[in-house]
């Protein structure tokens, strides 16, 4: 019997694909973001408002995975402008980067400033797996409690921008701002943190002005 | 659940890593894990089973070394055990702290059978 020394990295496959992305979207200067959350955290509701507001601002692209059915692809077709593809895993967990690399296979790079993975509702799966992106952002929405944060520490260690969305609703649960930004910014110190709610649309101004400003910086 | 895909990568990796070193028989894969991962070491041995049927692996043990979560603070310079994912320099209580380790998930070694 021997022993014979290794140094494999078991995700080098996917690595090495989402490297490849990340070069074609940074050749093409457009801002890549990963969005991750929870089911139901309103990734979708988030991504058809801002195709709606800054539609006439930014040209936008869209990858959305989903485990089963179109609809979130549907409905962001529906809000006009951006250019949509859906991946439905059919089962699978989480996107990885080669099934974001076969949907953007026509993408009209040139002709972009920003693309969206709306990664599957999943807190923990996605957070191993480079899709190529720029940034992660987590979404957790005030009715899935405060304590987010530290219950999945991989996810917000990994991101640089965490949404808390439906702060409408925060007044009927126990949900604390305060509680949610300290068990967030231990996991990581250097989270940027917004409010907002899609529905009434307070706070969505600072998302869109977050995201002019990572665009801008992208293109510099 | 993504357990199932890291095993089958592993699975494939192996593969091509005995062909290319032209091994036959694989008794054991080691396997660095680290706690960032978010891997639940029963459910990767699980899907390794399951991706070793018919292959080449049939058989070989996963053996999971967990490697913990460790950082460096860039302020006092001291590295440490990262605890309950709490992200900040116990020294200092600087929160910008530098990953060390707990982000590996790397075959180290394969044990094999050399009568094979």
């Amino acid at each position: 019997m021997t022993k014979v020394q290794l140094e494999k990295n078991v995700l080098s496959e996917n690595d090495r694909v989402a490297a490849d992305i990340r070069r074609q979207m940074t050749d093409h200067r457009i801002l890549c973001l990963n969005l991750v959350s929870s089911p139901g955290s309103g990734k979708t509701s988030l991504l058809e408002k801002t195709l709606a507001a800054l539609g006439g601002d930014l040209r936008m692209g869209l990858v959305a995975g989903d485990v089963q059915t179109e609809n979130d692809a549907d409905r962001l077709k529906a809000a006009g402008g951006a250019w949509v593809r859906p991946i439905v895993t059919g089962g699978a967990c989480h996107l990885d980067a080669r099934m974001v690399q076969k949907a953007l296979s026509d993408a009209p790079f040139e002709k972009l400033d920003l693309m969206f993975i709306e990664n599957v509702g999943n807190l923990v799966c996605p957070s191993s797996y480079d899709l190529g992106e720029d940034m992660k952002v987590v979404l957790i929405s005030t009715t899935e409690g405060d304590d987010k944060p530290s219950k999945y520490p991989g996810m917000f260690r990994r991101s640089s921008l965490m949404i808390v969305n439906k702060t409408d609703l925060m007044a009927y649960t126990d949900f604390s701002r305060d509680k949610v930004r300290d068990n967030a910014l231990a996991i990581n110190g250097r989270l940027d943190i917004l409010e907002l709610s899609c529905r009434s649309g307070d706070g969505l101004d600072g998302w869109y002005d977050w995201l002019r400003d990572r665009v801008r910086a992208k293109k510099a | 659940m993504h357990e199932l895909a890291m095993a089958d990568s592993i699975v494939t990796g192996v593969l091509e890593e005995i062909g290319r070193r032209g091994i036959t028989r694989v008794l054991a894969v080691g396997l660095e894990v680290g706690e960032l991962m978010d891997v639940v070491p029963d459910s990767l041995k699980f899907g390794f089973e399951v991706a070793v049927r018919g292959t080449e692996l049939a058989g070989a043990r996963l053996e999971i070394t967990e490697v913990p979560l460790t950082a460096e603070c860039p302020g006092c310079t001291q590295s440490f055990r990262v605890e309950k994912y709490l992200f900040v320099c116990p020294i200092c209580g600087n929160r910008d702290i530098n990953v060390l380790t707990g982000k590996e998930l790397r075959v180290t070694f394969l044990e094999i059978d050399d009568d094979a």
